[in-house]
């Protein structure tokens, strides 16, 4: 398992650095608001599924399971090297956070802003997985990707508009995060059940 | 010693391919070659196998386990194409399956990618062809596999590194426990390993038995068309007519030379009953 996942961190390194220009750049354009840090979060989450467009490119589970790794394992690697790279996100996310904070790019305080990131984490984590799930079921043509792009994208308004409407809603930002993290939690639940259901019914 | 490989009943579809009850036992210390043209279900065979595709039907053991408990990490895979990550190189690519194998071997890996004259820091992305094949049967070498099973391996390859790779397979099998299944159309590769000899065509074993005793009893009569119409059916596998001239591919050249002096009755390569088999007519 260990592995697996070191083998997606590797692939990804040199994704990892245009994602943190990215990551740079965006989070300056909306450094008004909370916004900033979340958005620097949520960039990384698309990474993990790149890793999964690559393995489906070059066939590296038919090779995995063909030496006897399981099914569910190869799965598994890949919701973990998501997760590993939704917490890089949340950590530069948090960086981020402090320097806007410290050099006064916002009105927010600090635990808003860290409040932003915690709220990029999640919906990162669900997109992340939700991607994933996709990828497993659509494959790596060119179609699949644009419908997992858009899915992604859907899938991040929704998340945004939620926590902002249910900010209104309820009362407090951690009101919000907690309903956002069951949310969450499900989700996660049933990406994964329907990553390794379609895998371990599919001829690689 | 149980048998490397047994499956009874197997059946997949795909497509317009179909693969209906097939039977196979492979018994361990043997290296099985599979022959059959493009499209005959050796890949498919292979890959139900290793488990990478899921038979619609049928039963698989692998070292005398049922599949679902067999361990099948004492597989050492080579596939027609190579799988592994195009930004990986040998270091790397070592590293990652030191952490997957249990009996990974990076003295083996490093040792075959340097006989095979493969730096260790070029990736794979800028490997050639036969460079892909080698780095493939490096890593199923070098995780000590007990039955290694590959698919074209020596595609791309030159017939210097087609030479080795054919010594490192005999290398391999010294061992009394290793086995082998090798699916290739450079059926000369095969007719210089293989003990046991599958023949497939339209997902169906038309064929099998030990190579030796293929290669001593079926051959090739030669004749016109009233010459070959009066072999005994039974003895017959297929017919091909070229222009006046006829041929058959007969299953026991020895009677037929006696029965028929009258007729050519040549030896027959594993080449020559797969296009015999594949282009000729049943009788």
């Amino acid at each position: 398992m260990i592995g697996l996942v070191w083998k997606d961190l590797y692939s990804a390194r040199s994704g990892v650095f245009a994602i943190l220009l990215f990551a740079l750049v965006f989070g300056l354009l909306f450094k008004d608001s909370w916004t900033g840090p979340m958005i620097v979060t949520l960039l990384f989450c698309n990474i993990g599924n790149s890793t999964l467009t690559w393995d489906e490119q070059c066939q590296w589970n038919t090779f995995a399971v063909s030496s006897g790794i399981p099914r569910r394992t190869l799965v598994l690697s890949k919701f973990e090297a998501g997760a590993v790279f939704v917490a890089m996100g949340t950590l530069i996310g948090l960086i981020a956070a402090v320097v806007f904070t410290v050099a006064g790019f916002n009105e927010m305080t600090l635990v808003e802003n860290l409040q932003g990131v915690a709220l990029g984490a999640i919906v990162a984590m669900v997109v992340m997985c939700l991607t994933i799930a996709i990828t497993y079921w659509t494959g790596d043509s060119a179609k699949a990707q644009y419908m997992s792009t858009g899915i992604m994208v859907v899938s991040i308004i929704a998340m945004v508009s939620g926590s902002i409407i249910m900010t209104e809603m309820l009362d407090g930002a951690v009101s919000v995060i907690v309903v956002m993290a069951v949310i969450a939690v499900v989700a996660i639940a049933v990406a994964y059940k329907a990553s390794c259901r379609r895998l371990e019914s599919r001829d690689l | 010693m149980d048998n490397a490989v047994e499956i009874r009943g197997l059946c997949k579809r795909r497509g317009d391919f179909s693969m209906d009850g097939l039977d196979l036992v492979i018994p361990t210390g043997y290296v099985v070659g599979l022959i059959g043209e493009n499209g005959a279900g050796k890949t498919t065979l292979i890959k139900c196998i290793t488990g990478a595709n899921i038979p619609d039907a049928g039963e698989i053991r692998l070292f005398g386990q049922p599949f679902a408990e067999a361990d099948r990490s004492r597989i050492g895979v080579v596939f027609d194409e190579c799988k592994f990550m195009a930004n990986f190189d040998g270091r790397h690519l070592s590293k990652l399956m030191s952490m997957l194998f249990e009996r990974w071997d990076g003295k083996v890996f490093e040792d075959m990618m340097s006989e095979y004259g493969i730096p260790m820091d070029k990736r794979v992305k800028e490997y050639s062809r036969g460079m892909r094949m080698k780095v493939q049967v490096a890593v199923a070498m070098a995780h000590s596999p007990d039955m290694i099973i590959m698919d074209e391996p020596t595609a791309g390859m030159d017939p210097a590194a087609r030479d080795e790779f054919l010594d490192q397979v005999r290398g391999y099998m010294m061992d009394e426990g290793h086995t082998a299944i090798i699916s290739s159309h450079i059926t000369s590769d095969l007719e210089r390993i293989a003990d046991y000899i599958v023949f497939m065509h339209a997902g169906r074993i038309v064929m099998s038995g030990a190579k030796d005793d293929i290669l001593d009893s079926y051959g090739i009569a030669k004749g016109g068309e009233s010459a070959i119409s009066a072999l005994d059916r039974d003895d017959v596998v297929s017919i091909r007519r070229e222009g006046y001239s006829v041929s058959a591919l007969v299953r026991d050249k020895h009677g037929v030379r006696e029965a028929f002096p009258e007729l050519v009755v040549d030896d027959a390569s594993l080449e020559d009953i797969l296009i015999m088999t594949v282009r000729g007519e049943r009788p």
